[in-house]
């Protein structure tokens, strides 16, 4: 005889109950290993959406609101020696059947032939010509398109200007084309093309980049450069040599920057393609440094007779040239002139000279006072008239640089109009008052500067974020060049450019694929989520197991005690316990390994389907890792092996505590089982536990219901917790009670209760297993999120707000004012939130992947306050006007920002009171205080600053993309129609807040619903075990039921007999979960608003109670028809 | 001599507790190798407690238990499996076979802390001697469950002999045979205390058993006395 004998007995006599109790280690084991592989696939497939989405594309180069040069691209690629593509990445919208089928938000992408080999196709892209594009297949399947169908585009308008400088016309800023579908585009030919990180696929539509120039008018330019690299020979090499190659090749063309020799003038003028020229080139402008005998003479400006000729200027000179409304004398005005600037030296702030055109015209002499009148363009182009007064320092003839035609800015619409009449400005232009003689200066003086202003007085007057300069000039003495020309530029340039850093720019170079899969890596831990939805059927899982092990031990204590007896060792018996219940939890295990392949593939078929709200993507796939596997079958065993070994180490140590300790407690060789029914912790410690958890639970409620205005949500959900433990506790306590003590008269109440205490640990595992299943049910079924509730709300997450709109091209205009809405063809009644957006991934919880870049959203603070409900804050976050909090000035460069608490926790991974690091458009890091987070509100997946900061940040900002729409309910159809007909041309897509808050709350309610089925499995095992220890108690206790047979109890009476055992447990385990959920969720109960549905709440007890009722009911009767249990005491 | 008790007093309960239960008072006893005793008494007199102390399954509140002089009291958990697997043997009113195993394997459990071969082998040896012997060998690959009570006693009682114990203990090994099969137990138990010189104690009720024994002594107020 040997211990693996006696082992391999026991596991083929107590078949049954050993298979038993594989299945409770089973169903850890599939729970376990089940949440590795759902995270292990989630990666997975997050990861082919990487490569689906970037197909052979490894690094990717933006130029921001600007454009590179395609020259660039094709100087890159010679450099770099890898492929290299440029497109031209807009947005637009699509729409079908002559209006019937229409999406916003489309990405079009002008492609060169050079795309196939990002795409990994051959001639696919390249073959694009004329009118023909291709699409993407979710794009087809949306617009019911196919091969050879037309689609009606409108495609937002690449402008080198930002859409919001001052005199930019914005009357063409969509462009609209009618296209066909050449090809619908599937993954594998880079239909999900997509440069953000998310999973769910855009809309694309691909079209030759010639064509869509040529719609646009806009050649040579391009957007975005897609590298492929081999990153073989290491990543951060690759990345630094593109860094390389873009500062060596990047160009004053490529920053926007115009270079021409003006010969008359004798001088080299700067000036950009955005007009206003940005602070950051000003300064390299200003800095220039020209080596060699290339020098810079020194001002050649006919200075009036006044001036002396210390006073005249060294260059270089910024320049400032403005649109002014009107020169006004008191005999006269002159309407809409151009005002340039001079060098300070030359005139005083309040001083102005005039030319002689102007001053006849204004019958002006020096000395008098002028009036100048022009527009201050605001952030949305609101305009402010405002007016100087200036002395008429000198009055000059148009000779030099008072006649040089130049100095007026390339404004499109203006600069380039045959007459006065043809202006678009940007600005409103009172025609009428328009003279002839205007006419005639335009047409024979074109846009010469009427007047000039000092420069410090023009940067004061009409500096604006767009820049300071609209030109820059260098006087040039090529006489003492022996180059000449040409080498002097490219010398002037080369300088020019040391001193610019393209990332300043807003030039980013991103390491696009490695970044994608670090975000898969670092997104949504599926194990970790899943892990946690699964914990009551995990924990579930085990208190089966122990139950079960627990019977098994018991049903062979006799057996354990004989062994005792004939000396054999406890080590040893514990080690023939452990070992053959080691050998069942790995048959256990290994089960649960292949069940957790099966769970996997259900909750798999469930993310692609029911569930798909929670993913958002069809693209799930399941990846099965042998070495997960192996690590979920160790985890599996270690659990089980905890779950044995405690209760074998504390029975068996009961059992022979007297042999052991040598004390005065006595070994019963009798029947009485291995003792179970003792209580390790003694009553008292039970029940002083059982008051201070109580009293802890009732403390918390007491705090919150009457010591604060704000309701902390966890703490009400910590008292549920402590509540449960202490009902629980007291349960513990209450079943321990002695038998003897004093119960009154004996009936079948009593025996019951009796019955429920003979076997504490058994009773417990029931009301703990109900107690938590019906705690995590119930609260999570009332947690629920109703999706329509409350939406007029203003503390709603709706924050009040009729409709949520976001528009492809920037809304450039305030559209509250009366004369805008008039032009859009709005009615009064309804106002408007217009807010800026930085465009970035998504931060919401529609998103799996890890965010470090989410969307930067620009509000004026006070058009929310009083807004929307907070539920996390810092002390920075005022209580009254927390929306006026972004205001503040914080130190260290700090910026306030508000997101979804939901975003802050999940999206970015971070906490209120943390800091996100942002790259502006400048490409300096921002820094982003998170001072409170909202409650789920419409705002999900954006972080919000106040707009003032915002254009700090991103100055080139044109318009609003995000608009939020206060309205009447009443008035919905009438809104919808008027603004869906008034900015259809900006791609205009909207929808009911309170829509867009339930898609978001659909995700939170997915996850409840994963939550709950699987706490309702968990339950299912709850009663499974229950079922098994009602089965073996009565089959146990066959000997008792006989006799009560004997004394003449029916067969109805025995039977209520364990019902009742059996459902006192059940009660005492569902109420103790019931009432700890209600107060756990309290402050939905509680708040006016709830969104708590107590029916569902009603629904759920009931439903746990008469599950539980009926399983108690048909095993009782089944195991009751047993004749064996009444004929126990026959041979006696 | 094998085994002496010397003052023992033992009780259930705390100690100067009104629950305190004394079952035997200052008792001593002295037992010769090769001896066999019978010890009678009332239903609570003390008997079963008497044979727990002898094989060191509980301990006296005061007193000695001296097994060939040592003090067995003293011994740690792991001396006193020895001295119960190596010089104890027992039998039970019942069986107390496992039912997974064969009535060869059942008898065989003693030795499974032997962990050499050898001994092994001599064991199952000495099992199938043994079980030839009291006539069981046909059934050593049969399972208790289909067995009569009679064989499984007897197997009962060849696995306390496995192991060649100095003394064998027996509570009530009669109590529940057949009359037929009484007299063959007694038989058995008194034939290994003849011909294998074993020292038997045996706890029973019955008059018949323990007049067969060497000597009969009978347990009241907690006291030994000779009849």
């Amino acid at each position: 005889m040997t211990i693996l004998r006696f082992i391999r007995n026991n596991l083929i006599f107590y078949a049954r109950k050993n298979l038993l109790l594989a299945f409770g280690v089973a169903i850890s084991g599939a729970v376990l290993t089940g949440a590795l592989v759902v995270g292990d696939s989630v990666e997975y497939s997050l990861n082919r959406i990487v490569e689906h989405r970037l197909g052979e594309i490894t690094h990717v180069m933006k130029a921001g609101d600007r454009y590179f040069t395609r020259e660039f691209s094709e100087r890159m690629e010679k450099q770099l020696q890898i492929p290299v593509a440029s497109i031209l990445l807009q947005e637009g919208s699509a729409v079908a059947d002559g209006g019937e089928r229409r999406i916003n938000h489309i990405r079009v992408l002008g492609v060169e032939p050079g795309f196939d080999g990002m795409a990994g196709t051959s001639a696919y892209y390249g073959s694009l010509s004329g009118d023909s594009i291709i699409i993407s297949r979710n794009l087809a399947n949306r617009l019911s398109v196919e091969a050879g169908d037309e689609l009606l585009l409108r495609i937002e308008k690449a402008s080198l200007i930002p859409l919001n400088a001052p005199f930019v016309s914005d009357a063409e800023s969509v462009v609209t084309m009618r296209a066909t579908v050449r090809g619908v585009a599937d993954d594998r030919e880079l239909g999900r093309f997509n440069l953000k990180v998310s999973q769910t696929a855009p809309f694309n539509i691909f079209i030759s980049l010639e064509r869509l120039e040529e719609l646009m008018d806009f050649s040579g330019r391009v957007n975005v450069l897609l590298f492929q690299a081999d990153e073989q020979s290491g990543r951060d090499e690759i990345r630094e040599k593109i860094r390389g190659a873009l500062d060596e090749q990047f160009s004053a063309a490529d920053a926007g920057l115009k270079l021409e020799v003006l010969e008359e003038a004798g001088q080299l003028e700067v000036t950009s393609d955005r007009v206003f020229i940005d602070d950051i080139l000003a300064e390299a402008l200003f800095n220039v440094n020209v080596p060699g005998e290339l020098v810079f003479s020194s001002d050649e400006i006919q200075a009036p007779e006044e001036i002396q000729a210390s006073d005249r200027i060294q260059a270089p000179e910024g320049i400032l040239t403005y649109f002014v409304n009107r020169i006004e004398s008191a005999s006269g005005a002159a309407p809409y002139s151009f005002v340039s600037t001079l060098p300070s030296q030359l005139l005083k702030p309040d001083q102005m000279i005039i030319n002689e055109w102007l001053a006849e015209d204004l019958s002006a002499h020096v000395g008098d006072t002028l009036q100048l009148s022009y527009f201050v363009v605001g952030p949305l182009r609101e305009l402010t008239d405002t007016t100087v007064s200036l002395l008429v320092h000198s009055i000059v003839s148009m000779e030099g640089r008072y006649g040089d035609p130049e100095l007026m800015p390339d404004l499109p619409g203006l600069s380039d109009a045959g007459n006065c009449r043809d202006w678009e400005t940007g600005v409103p232009i009172a025609l009428e008052s328009i003279r002839d003689k205007d006419e005639d200066y335009w047409d024979q003086y074109g846009g010469i500067p009427k007047a000039f202003i000092s420069v410090d007085r023009g940067e004061e007057l009409w500096k604006n974020r767009f820049g300071t300069y609209t030109s820059f000039r260098y006087t040039l003495d090529f006489g003492r060049a022996d180059a000449g020309e040409g080498v002097f530029m490219a010398s002037f340039e080369s300088s020019l450019m040391s001193q610019i850093d393209p990332s300043m720019l807003g030039f980013t170079l991103e390491t696009t694929r490695a970044k994608g899969y670090e975000a898969a890596h670092g997104g949504v831990d599926f194990s970790q989520l899943f892990g946690g939805l699964s914990f009551f059927l995990l924990v579930a899982g085990i208190l089966l197991s122990v139950l079960l092990f627990l019977l098994n031990l018991e049903s062979r204590g006799e057996q354990l005690k004989t062994l005792v007896v004939m000396g054999i060792p406890l080590k040893m018996i514990r080690r023939i316990v452990l070992g053959e219940s080691m050998l069942v939890a790995l048959v256990g295990s290994l089960a649960g390994v292949l069940l957790a392949v099966v769970y996997n593939k259900l909750v798999f078929i469930a993310l692609n389907g029911v569930w798909s709200g929670v993913v958002r993507t069809e693209m799930m796939h399941m990846d099965i890792r042998i070495s997960t596997l192996v690590t979920g079958l160790l985890f599996t065993l270690l659990i089980a092996f905890l779950a044995i070994w405690f209760p074998l180490n504390r029975n068996l140590n009961r059992h022979i505590s007297a042999h052991k300790k040598q004390g005065s407690a006595r070994v019963e060789l009798d029947h009485k089982g291995l003792g179970l029914k003792r209580v390790i912790i003694s009553r008292r410690i039970v029940s002083w536990l059982f008051i201070i958890t109580g009293a802890a639970a009732f403390g918390l409620i007491a705090s919150q219901l009457l010591g604060t205005e704000i309701v902390n949500v966890r703490l009400f959900f910590a008292a549920g917790g402590l509540l449960l433990v202490s009902a629980v506790l007291f349960f513990h306590w209450l079943l321990s009670r002695s038998s003897s003590e004093k119960e009154g008269l004996l009936d079948l109440q009593v025996l019951s209760m009796k019955n429920a205490r003979r076997n504490l640990s058994r009773s417990m595992s029931i009301v703990i297993l109900f107690a938590i299943g019906a705690f995590l049910v119930i609260s999570t079924g009332s947690n629920r999120k109703d999706l329509f509730s409350n939406a007029e709300d203003a503390s709603s997450g709706t924050g009040g707000f009729l409709y949520y709109a976001e528009s492809t091209a920037p809304v450039l205009r305030q559209l509250n004012d009366p004369d805008v809405q008039y032009e859009y063809g709005l009615s009064e009644g309804y106002s408007f939130v217009q807010l800026r957006k930085a465009d970035g991934d998504d931060a919401s919880c529609l998103n799996l992947n890890k965010i470090v870049n989410p969307q930067v959203l620009g509000v004026v603070p006070r058009m929310l306050d009083g807004r929307f409900s907070f539920v996390t804050r810092t002390s920075y976050l005022d209580e009254a006007h927390p929306w006026l909090s972004l205001q503040q000035d914080l130190p260290g460069g700090l910026i306030p920002a508000i997101a979804d608490e939901t975003v802050i926790k999940w999206g970015l991974g971070l906490a209120v009171g943390d800091t996100l690091h942002y790259t502006n458009s400048n490409g300096e890091q921002m820094k982003l205080l998170l001072i409170g987070g909202l409650a789920p509100s419409i705002f999900q997946g954006n972080v919000l600053i106040a707009e003032k900061r915002f254009l700090e940040q991103f100055p080139e900002s044109s318009g609003t993309h995000v608009i939020l729409v206060d309205g009447a309910i009443a008035d919905t159809a009438m809104i919808q129609s008027e603004l869906g007909r008034g900015m259809r041309d900006l791609g205009w897509d909207m929808e009911l807040t309170a829509l867009r808050l339930a898609e978001f709350n659909s995700v939170t309610n997915a996850y409840l619903s994963i939550f709950m089925v699987l706490g309702a499995l968990g339950l299912l095992v709850g009663t499974f075990g229950l079922v098994v220890v009602l089965w073996r108690s009565v089959m146990e206790r066959s000997r008792e039921i006989a006799l009560l047979k004997a004394v003449g109890y029916g067969r109805k009476e025995i039977r209520r007999l364990v019902v009742r055992e059996y459902m006192i447990l059940l009660l005492m385990g569902i109420g103790t979960g019931f009432l700890s959920a209600v107060v756990a969720t309290l402050p939905s109960i509680l708040n006016a608003h709830t969104e708590t549905s107590f029916r569902s709440i009603l629904i759920w007890l009931v439903v746990l109670v008469a599950n539980g009722w009926f399983w108690i009911h048909l095993v009782s009767r089944s195991a009751l028809q047993n004749e064996s249990i009444y004929t126990a005491l026959r041979s006696e | 001599m094998l085994l002496s008790l010397e003052h023992i007093n033992k009780g259930f309960g705390k100690q100067g507790d009104l629950s305190y239960r004394p079952v035997l008072n200052d008792l001593s006893l002295q037992l010769e190798e090769g001896e066999s005793m019978a010890i009678l008494g009332p239903s609570g007199s003390g008997k079963t407690t008497l044979l727990n102390l002898v094989g060191g399954l509980d301990t006296p509140d005061e007193g000695r238990v001296n097994f060939r002089g040592e003090d067995i009291t003293g011994y740690s958990p792991e001396e006193i499996d020895l001295y119960r697997n190596r010089q104890i043997g027992f039998v039970f009113q019942f069986h107390h076979l496992l039912p997974q195993c064969t009535l060869l394997e059942n008898v065989l459990i003693p030795t499974l802390v032997q962990s050499d071969k050898l001994s092994r082998e001599k064991s199952a040896e000495r099992a199938k001697t043994l079980m030839k012997r009291v006539g069981i060998w046909e059934f050593k690959n049969k399972l208790p469950g289909i067995l009569s009570g009679g064989e499984c006693q007897r197997a009962a009682v060849v696995r306390a002999m496995i192991n060649a114990p100095s003394i064998l203990l027996a509570d009530e090994p009669t109590g529940a045979l057949d009359s037929d099969n009484v007299e063959v137990m007694a038989d058995l138990l008194l034939e290994l205390n003849r011909s294998d010189g074993l020292t038997l104690m045996v706890v029973t009720h019955s008059i018949e058993l323990a007049r067969r024994m060497g000597r009969t002594l009978e347990i009241r107020s907690g006291k030994l006395q000779q009849i």
